[in-house]
């Protein structure tokens, strides 16, 4: 992971960009869906960005074309979304009903010698299929339809502007149906938010008003089914309870009123509803005075909410991150231990006894050669009765080194308690979160099996870098020296001259007598035993060493490859934690890529 | 369910108290098997209502709380408005209104007989006759942005018998509502309003179905073939004031009124209120079933089996470790063996073999009195004989042997142990906890026990042994103690005869003065020397005898001491289990006996009412 995100970002088209990063976007989104603590406001959030980004942000990026603004009527069933799309289209049009969310797709009027045409975007609404021919609106399936209408003269803004019937969000089926409120959201460049008289402040629909408003639309409010004489006291009741309490109640453009009206006046907007439908066209036209800044407004505004709630993405799931973190660190955890119980039974107690042939070959390397040979063999006679004093002693005492503890069981108990603690780990968080059921599962299942595999298949190589490690710096204890001709020698010389020394210092200091031979008997063991013990010195640092590199080999060829085999189990095993790691990666690099693309294509546009 | 009469309810009383003593004391004891929470919840609120419930039933008179729930601005208010007759509710434009839910009740009933919830509600008293029995609940909105009020709404549900389900042609089937209508269909009978009945029949040219249609439709895949529904316009009764409203077509705000004045008779009530019961214990016996913790026995006993394998072998391991760290001092266990023989021998041969340790001792005294921090490294020799207790010596074997190996496999075997239970049907987390505790228990100090045991074992056998060799050692032991003396006295006659001739007849040869002084001496020295070589050849104390005899103590030892920890963890885990089922069959033995007695009650007819109010005749 680590190492993915120092690479620099490949180069792909935005066309690309934006696609991977909605469909990253939209899996996130299911992943939510599925969690166990689903949280609908965190999946609301991420839908609607997946819209922006196929929608608004994708479009921006690859459409040359002029492309008709969007204006989307949403609000609670009942409420009258139909309604007050006919009343903005001038003619009833919309199927307007007592049935409380009949409609169940949304519904695009276009009008038919408008000045925009249809964009033809990949990507462009994905999710919704378009509708060959007109179908009535509660078909309740993933679809749109766009239905062409003539507006009436004077409505200049309905000319380059698509107005969106859009399902209710508040009935029971509107589970099923509010992915597609949202993706028709999404693309809006301006919302028409319908509240009833009995609606106006219910909990559901003003999440969705809060949302949209987030995302820094500009809402047009419309509160209907009132009595005429109600009018006021509840729009000021409305902007007091709910409007000022949201975020970004500045981008509330207009509220306005269309109380209960006789269906009579509703068949004819532009006529006797005029009264009603003046304020609300109105408003709209405020908004799009002028259609390029008004996109530009919401392609900003789209980039800024992707951005601002990319955090929150990954907030989302953070369930599912923590609980892959924990399962590494158990992992972890447990390599190491497997690591120091390797150390601490195994190598700790290891003799090496291939080093005590070097230290024979190094001891016999401090021997003279050539004519010298002759001296050094008259000096191993005079310590002959030490020799066979210390054997003798050894014998008798017969101080056992002790047995060494045989490699394998120790290796497998290691490993064995390795895989037990991890099991016993995720029985024990099997309840918690699904991975470690998942874990769990597999443990009951072939994993074991499986670990022992990769466990066995891991041996060769360390045992022949094993070989190759003893017997290399077996040998560089003598060849070192060996190969240093000044240092042998030197050596050589000074135990030499330690020797003659001492045996010259004994005959000449007490004249030629009968204990002399009883004290160089003594004095030429000593040196050697001096000699040795320097000698096994430099052995032992070397196995030291030899134990250090032990580890690191094992550690290296065995230990950390099945750590990161275990580690990645849950995201090998399911796909859904391999794309996980991978999107929680590139969203936040794909979110800024794509502001930078949509900045310059901004900049350009204003040029 | 017919047929309750109110001598059924009364005998269903007591049975409901008992019921209710029962598990709420269950619930209030510690437990072992995990009780998840939502199950914990939905039984303390059996609790609860099964208190409620026996009161209830214990009483002369057998009240029905009617609850109206239902969304911000469906009506609620209004309708009970039109009920009473008069301005009991406030109803206004404005959105949300109901704060406080409103209880409308008969002038008789007194107000410690409404159930503990609806004492603190805004409390209206009516005089009318065919109400004596109904309270009517006016509860706030269930979906505004007012989520107190929701609160308040779920504060009275639970007590409801009755909910009125209030929905307007907004607002029929809203999810909010739609889930609190599911959550409590299970325990509460359900009747249906759909107020604002005059909208609902405006603009149906444009396509869709009426909403009565639907919401029959809706209540039909829920289970509710045929619904009890009002179509009713509140709002034209509440502004009537007693005059003939104009009223839509199909508007049935009298039939509304006409059941619950009449057709909710005494013993309509009756029948709810025991299908209110039924329904309560069958949801009881379904979390009852869930909750009770399952019966390991089997898996326990297998599971023992193979923990007994396990720690056999853990057993051997460990041995086998010990000994090779305790092979490392041979020696020092001869010494201390030989200490332990030399000491049964007195006299002469005694104080000689004993000199050693006695040097031992003086060396140690001195090296006492000498500066600490140098002798330390000294004494940390391999071979410690100076200070030597065999307390101190097996302390550092063993920590050593922990420190190298025995601590990571302590910490090991519960894991092992752990997932062979799981092999043998038993579920780690049902034990984690125990073996947990085990786990963390002194284990350096069983391993030190268990090795100073088996070392005091070892000792005993070879220094005081049985059979053939007890007589030889005392044959020894007095061979030591006598033949150095004999010599000895034997050595000084002679010395004095060669000196002064106290034996005429046995001449001794001249002896110098240095002979004199030293022959006994040799003599005695050769007498125990001689006695000290028959001792090695007859009772010879060799590590390598020693070692397998130590092992087999060491082995048993450690075996023990891990059955004794571990092995009847299971059974006894099992054996809670059982005891915790058994406790809550008897519990669930009382639901199932009350559910059976009540349905020998039933006259096996649902009235029309109770048909249309319930899902469907709950099935056992």
């Amino acid at each position: 992971m680590a190492t993915m995100s120092t690479l620099a970002p490949p180069l792909i088209s935005d066309a690309a960009l934006a696609q991977e990063l909605a469909g990253d976007l939209d899996w996130l989104q299911q992943r939510i869906d599925a969690s166990p603590s689903r949280q609908a406001k965190h999946a609301a959030q991420v839908r609607l960005a997946s819209g922006f980004v196929r929608n608004v942000l994708g479009l921006f990026l690859q459409e040359s074309k002029p492309v008709p603004l969007h204006v989307v009527v949403v609000g609670g069933a009942g409420t009258g979304k139909s309604t007050v799309a006919n009343l903005i289209l001038g003619k009833p049009l919309a199927e307007s009903n007592p049935q409380a969310g009949f409609t169940r797709h949304p519904v695009a009027y276009m009008a038919e010698d408008g000045t925009a045409n249809w964009p033809t975007t990949p990507g462009f609404l994905a999710p919704l299929q378009l509708l060959p021919a007109e179908r009535p609106a509660n078909l309740d399936e993933n679809v749109y339809q766009i239905r062409r209408f003539v507006p009436v003269l004077g409505d200049e803004v309905l000319r380059h502007t698509v107005v969106w019937d859009c399902p209710d969000v508040t009935t029971w089926h509107s589970v099923a149906y509010l992915p597609r409120v949202l993706e028709v959201v999404s693309l809006a460049d301006a919302v028409v938010y319908v509240a009833s008289d009995e609606r106006y402040n219910d909990e559901v629909p003003t999440q969705i008003l809060r949302l949209i408003l987030q995302s820094g639309k500009p809402v047009v409010c419309v509160l209907t089914k009132m009595q005429e004489a109600d009018v006021e006291t509840l729009l000021k009741h409305f902007r007091q309870d709910v409007v000022n309490r949201m975020p970004n109640a500045n981008h509330v453009a207009a509220c306005v009123a269309v109380p209960f009206l006789d269906p009579v006046i509703l068949a004819d907007p532009t006529g006797q509803g005029r009264r009603w439908r003046e304020p609300l066209l109105n408003a709209l036209r405020n908004c799009f005075n002028d259609p390029l800044q008004a996109r530009s407004a919401t392609v900003r505004g789209a980039v800024q909410f992707t951005q601002e709630s990319s955090r929150d993405f990954v907030a989302a799931v953070n369930e599912d991150l923590a609980a892959l973190n924990t399962w590494k660190e158990l992992v972890e955890q447990g390599r190491k231990e497997f690591e120091s119980r390797y150390f601490r039974e195994y190598l700790s107690g290891n003799k090496f006894h291939r080093f005590d042939q070097s230290f024979v070959k190094l001891i016999e390397l401090l021997e003279l050669p050539g004519i010298g040979k002759y001296v050094s063999k008259a000096v191993a006679l005079t310590r002959i009765p030490w020799t066979v004093a210390k054997s003798l002693y050894q014998k008798l005492v017969g101080k056992s080194t002790g047995q060494e503890m045989p490699e394998e069981p120790i290796f497998h108990a290691a490993l064995r308690g390795w895989l037990d603690r991890l099991q016993v780990e995720a029985a024990k968080r099997s309840k918690d979160h699904p991975i470690f059921a998942k874990l769990d599962e597999a443990f009951k299942g072939t994993l074991r099996g499986e670990v022992e595999n990769r466990y066995q298949a891991c041996l060769p190589e360390f045992r022949r870098g094993l070989e190759e490690e003893v017997e290399r710096t077996a040998r560089a204890i003598y060849e070192d020296v060996e190969k240093n001709p000044v240092l042998l020698n030197s050596l050589r010389g000074i135990k030499l001259s330690a020797e003659v020394l001492i045996v010259l210092g004994i005959l000449i200091s007490g004249g030629i007598n009968i204990w002399d031979p009883i004290l160089i008997m003594i004095i030429t063991p000593f040196v050697q035993e001096i000699t040795e013990f320097f000698g096994k010195q430099y052995v032992e640092q070397h196995k030291a060493g030899t134990r250090q590199r032990q580890l690191e080999l094992m550690s290296r060829t065995v230990a950390v490859p099945l750590e990161d085999w275990l580690a990645r189990l849950p995201i090998t095993s399911t796909d859904q934690f391999h794309r996980l790691e991978q999107v929680v990666q590139r969203l936040p690099q794909n979110i800024a890529l794509l502001k930078d693309a949509v900045t310059r294509r901004l900049e350009e546009s204003r040029v | 369910m017919s047929g309750a009469s109110p001598s059924v309810l009364r005998a269903l009383a007591p049975s409901l108290g008992h019921l209710q003593k029962l598990l709420a004391e269950w619930l209030a004891s510690p437990r072992f098997y995990p009780l998840p929470v939502i199950d914990e919840a939905e039984l303390r609120l059996a609790v609860e209502d099964l208190e409620r419930q026996a009161a209830a039933m214990g009483r002369e008179r057998v009240l029905l709380n009617i609850v109206l729930m239902g969304g911000t601005g469906v009506g609620k208010s209004t309708l009970l408005n039109a009920l009473a007759g008069a301005s009991i509710a406030l109803a206004s434009a404005t959105r949300p209104t109901t704060r406080d839910p409103v209880v409308y009740h008969h002038r008789s009933v007194p107000i410690h007989l409404l159930d503990r919830p609806l004492q603190g509600c805004v409390l209206v008293q009516h005089e009318r006759p065919t109400l004596e029995s109904k309270i009517i609940v006016d509860t706030p909105d269930l979906d505004s942005n007012e989520p107190a009020n929701r609160a308040r709404l779920e504060a009275v549900l639970p007590v409801a018998d009755l909910v009125v389900y209030v929905g307007s042609q907004e607002k029929y089937h809203d999810r909010l509502g739609w889930e609190l209508f599911r959550k409590h269909r299970p325990r509460r009978g359900f009747a249906f309003v759909l107020n604002k009945w005059d909208r609902c029949q405006i603009g149906l040219h444009g396509g869709g179905v009426r909403p009565d249609e639907d919401l029959l439709q809706d209540l039909q895949r829920e289970g509710f073939p045929q619904p009890l529904l009002f179509r009713v316009s509140a709002r034209a009764w509440a502004e009537a004031n007693g005059h003939e409203p104009n009223l839509p077509e199909g508007e049935q705000f009298r039939d509304l009124v006409e059941w619950l004045e009449h057709g909710l008779t005494q013993r309509e009530i009756e029948v709810i209120k025991a299908r209110g019961v039924y329904q309560l214990l069958a949801q009881m016996e379904q979390a009852l079933k869930r909750v009770r913790p399952p019966d390991l026995s089997e898996a326990a006993n297998l599971t023992r089996q193979l923990w007994e394998k396990i720690l056999n072998e853990e057993a051997d391991l460990m041995a086998e470790t010990l000994l090779q760290q305790v092979d490392q001092h041979g020696d020092v266990i001869e010494g201390h063996f030989k200490t332990a023989l030399f000491r049964r021998f007195r006299g002469i041969t005694g104080f000689v073999l004993n000199l050693g340790s006695k040097l031992r001792a003086l060396a140690a005294w001195v090296q006492s009195l000498l500066p600490s921090s140098w002798m330390k490294q000294l004494t940390v020799s391999s071979d410690p004989s100076a200070g030597w207790t065999l307390e101190a010596f097996c302390r550092s074997l063993t920590e050593a042997v922990a420190e190298q190996h025995l601590d990571a496999r302590s910490q090991a075997l519960p894991d092992a142990l752990l997932v062979a239970a799981e092999r043998g049907g038993f579920p780690i987390l049902l034990l984690i906890e125990q073996v947990q505790r085990i786990r963390q228990g002194d284990w350096r100090g069983s391993y030190l026990a268990v090795l100073e045991k088996s070392l005091r074992e070892v000792e005993s056998q070879w220094t005081s042994p049985r059979g053939i060799r007890k007589a030889l050692l005392k044959g020894l032991v007095i061979a030591g103690e006598w033949i150095p003396l004999s010599v000895f006295l034997a050595s000084l006659l002679y010395v004095l005869n060669s000196f002064f001739p106290i034996f005429p007849g046995w001449s001794t040869q001249q002896l110098s003065p240095w002979g004199a002084l030293f022959l006994p001496i040799i003599l005695v020295l050769l007498s125990v020397v001689l006695v000290y070589i028959v001792l090695r050849l007859l009772l010879p104390i060799r590590w390598e005898k020693i070692r397998s005899g130590f092992r087999d103590h060491l082995r048993k030892r450690l075996c023990e001491k891990l059955q004794a920890a571990y092995a009847e963890v299971p059974v006894q885990v099992a054996q809670r289990l059982l005891e915790e089922r058994r406790r809550v069959d008897g519990i669930l033995d009382e639901v199932q006996r009350t559910l059976t007695w009540l349905d020998s009650r039933e006259q096996g007819r649902d009235t029309l009412t109770t048909a249309a109010l319930w899902e469907k005749t709950p099935t056992r």
